[in-house]
This record gives C-alpha cells, structure tokens and sequence, in this order.
C-alpha cells in the first residue's frame, strides 16, 4: 500500500534525536503494559504479524506520524479485537464489559506462563510437497518489480523499477502482502542488494548499499 | 469470526472518536477490559514488564559479541546461523528465529533499519530505541546512511562501505561491531561491558575502552 508507512527514501522528516544506553527499556509505566499486553493476551486465530501491521498502515496519515508508536500498537490491536468479535467500539473505549466473553478460547496465561514461554522461539516454516524451485541463484541480476498494491506488500517503494542482485536465499516462506488478507500463499525468498547509486541521484559515486528480504513475486528478471 | 483489515478503515475513526483522550488512560481501559473479558491477567502483563527490564535486553546481544571475540569457533557459527547460535548461550524470545549476524570489518560498515514500520530482534537486543521506530531514521537510513550516522556523531571514512539490511520480511539482523585495540586478553564479562547497545544496530561503529 501506497500509504506513509512506506517512508524508506523520502525527505522532509525532523532530524533524529540520538539515544544511547541511558535510554530506560520504557519510556512511561503506559508503553511497559501496552507492549507486554500483546505477550501476553489470548491471540485470535486472525491475530497475524502481516495483518497487524497492515492494520497499523490504516491509520490515517497524519496520526500515524504524530502519536507515540506503541499508541499506534494500541490502536490497532484494538481494532484487530473489535474486527473479530471479541469488543465492540464502546466496550474498548470504556474500558468496561458489556458482559459478553468470547466462547471457546483457553485460560488466559498467569504470570507462571510467563515464566516457562519467555524464550520460546518461533518455529520456521520448513519445505512442503508443492513448494516452487527458486527461480533465482545467488549473483543473479534481478529488477524489483514496479508494482503499487493497494493491500499489504512488504516491497518499499523506494526499490521498485531498480535492479538489484540476488545475494542470498531462504526457501519457501509464507507471503506477507498474502498473509495479511489471508491468502495461503508462499514463495522464494531472497536478499537482494540494491547500490544507492542506483536509487538515489544525489549518491552518485557512491560504494554504499542496502540490502532487502525480498519474495518472489517482488522481482523480475534483470539484465 | 475471521478479521478482515479492510474493515479497519472504518474501525480506526469509530475507535479515534470514542477511546480516552491520554494514551495512558486508553491503555489503561484495554488492559481492564481485556481481563474482564477472561483474556488477560494483570499478572502477566507484570511478568512481561520484569522480563524485558531485567532480562531480555541489549546486554544479551553484548553476551553474544563478547563470546564471539574469545572464541573464534563461535563466531563462525554466530555468523552461519544467528538463530541457533544465541541458543547456544540461553538466548531466546521474540524474532529472533530467523537471526542474520552481520560483521563489521575495516571495509565494512552495517546499519539495520526496518523502513516499513520497526522490525527489530526483540529476543536478542531488547526494545528499540525510540529513533529506530521514527520517520527520521526510517527515511533516511536507505537514502543518506553517512548522514544519519553524523547525526549519531559517528564518522565513516570514504575508504570504509556501509552496507544497510531493511528488515522486510522475518529475517532479522544484528551488526556483529569490530573488537577494540587495546582490549587483547580482556576476559568475556570484560568484553561484554564493551558493546553498546547502538553498536549492535550500526549507529556506533568504534567501541569505547575506559582509559584508552
């Protein structure tokens, strides 16, 4: 999606503000309990990384850069809740039960739970009958593709149209811009390294690179 | 009942009319609703804030940086598969699964950046830092890296690459920062109080040693 989000390469942003190791794990006691809130609620089904985040994309622009980012995280979990039927609009805002509790769902995690799953590792999706070869190896030249879906992609704006070089590969993975509206869809997966000379005219000249995890269906063959 | 973000356009003003007008008070009203509604204990929410102030943070990054420098077999593993490596040392925790090491040298600088929205190896380095999540960095990292590490007050010569990872699907990257001279026979819990956190992401390049 063609949305703010998708910033890498454009100009007209206030300069950083640095920090370093003096900067608190939490900024305010709000951000500890809304970032562990998302360890450690009950997750729908439908509670996906790609649908989340294209969830956040949804704010509107001019919100999604002002208000503090686990503010957004909040607002747009919020909306994942109320998108599956667990709150309504008003039960979130209020902050109060209407009285309805979702049915079927498990015991919600005690702070014992926490203690045995803190580490836990997600599990990486292996090979399954039916995967496509890759149609690229590693030194291939590729161009990203020039492409403006109005749904989720994780292909930035920044590359499309731009060639590149396949530099690494990690098997078949699920599709994000899919997963995000639930289409059961999984490609090759690459690095794929891009000059900034090439995308940028401003770096002329420049050795500098940037390195992107792209899918397959982001790319088309180069020269 | 499956969720469809579409109905997000629409979700999104319906919520930005009604929530509370503070961002403390807003989650203060999800957390309580959450609980009332038998998907949250307070308890956990507790748990969590502890593990991720005391335990799950920059310093187990350092950990890992420092064995690197003691022992070489290490590294080479670090470097071929990040995941299994910081097992090795107990590590663990969120997107870390898919952990790409990339290794500063004398011709190469590393930056990690998720120009998307804020991908981060939470398992390994912790919460980011507040810029990493910002337009400022997000923007700039991919277009003008030299620029954006002055900003950190960081100087990288003509003669020395940057090579910038943007974290766009589930793999994740942590910058492996050069040993300092001076540190030869330092012991690993020396080395570990070494490596800054900043380091570990590519907006500190040359490592301080105290009294050098």
């Amino acid at each position: 999606m063609d949305g703010i989000h998708d910033m890498g390469g454009k100009l007209g942003f206030r300069p950083i503000q640095p920090t370093g190791d003096e900067e608190p794990t939490f900024h305010s006691e709000w951000e500890g309990r809304m970032w562990s809130m998302t360890r450690a609620w009950t997750r729908h089904p439908s509670f996906k990384g790609p649908k989340f985040r294209h969830t956040r994309e949804l704010e509107y622009a001019d919100i999604y850069l002002e208000r503090p980012y686990l503010d957004q995280w909040y607002k747009a979990n919020a909306c994942l809740f109320v998108g599956v039927g667990w709150a309504t609009v008003e039960e979130v805002a209020s902050g109060t039960s209407n009285g309805s509790k979702p049915a079927g769902v498990a015991a919600p995690q005690t702070a014992e739970d926490v203690a045995r799953v803190k580490l836990n590792i997600a599990k990486v999706r292996t090979a399954q009958p039916g995967d496509s070869e890759p149609r690229y190896k590693l030194g291939d030249r590729v161009i990203a593709r020039n492409i403006s879906p109005t749904g989720h992609t994780r292909l930035p704006a920044y590359v499309r149209g731009h060639p590149g070089e396949i530099v690494g590969y990690h098997g078949v993975q699920a599709l994000d811009d899919a997963t995000a509206h639930d289409l059961n869809i999984a490609e090759p997966l690459y690095t794929v390294r891009f000059q900034l000379s090439d995308l940028f005219p401003e770096r002329a000249g420049c050795s500098d690179r940037v390195h992107l995890d792209l899918w397959e269906s982001h790319l088309e063959d180069g020269g | 009942m499956s969720y469809d973000p579409k109905d997000a356009t629409h979700i999104h003003p319906h919520l930005h009319s009604l929530v509370p007008s503070e961002p403390a008070l807003r989650v203060k009203a999800l957390e309580s609703l959450l609980v009332e509604k038998g998907l949250l204990t307070s308890e956990a929410v507790d748990a969590w804030v502890e593990v991720y102030q005391d335990e799950i943070g920059p310093k187990n990054g350092a950990r890992v940086v420092a064995r690197a420098r003691i022992d070489p077999d290490y590294k080479q593993r670090l470097l071929a598969d990040g995941a299994a490596a910081i097992a090795e040392l107990g590590f663990g925790g969120p997107n870390v699964e898919q952990l790409k090491v990339v290794e500063n040298t004398d011709d190469v600088h590393n930056m990690v950046v998720c120009t998307l929205c804020s991908c981060y190896p939470f398992g390994i380095l912790g919460i980011q830092p507040a810029w990493y999540k910002l337009e400022g960095y997000r923007s700039r990292s991919v277009r003008d890296p030299r620029g954006v590490l002055a900003e950190f007050a960081v100087t990288i010569p003509d003669s020395v690459r940057i090579d910038v990872w943007d974290s766009t699907a589930d793999l994740r990257y942590m910058v492996l920062p050069q040993r300092p001279a001076g540190t030869e026979g330092m012991d690993e819990d020396t080395l570990v109080e070494l490596v800054t956190r900043n380091s570990m992401i590519g907006t500190n390049r040359d490592l301080k040693v105290p009294g050098r």
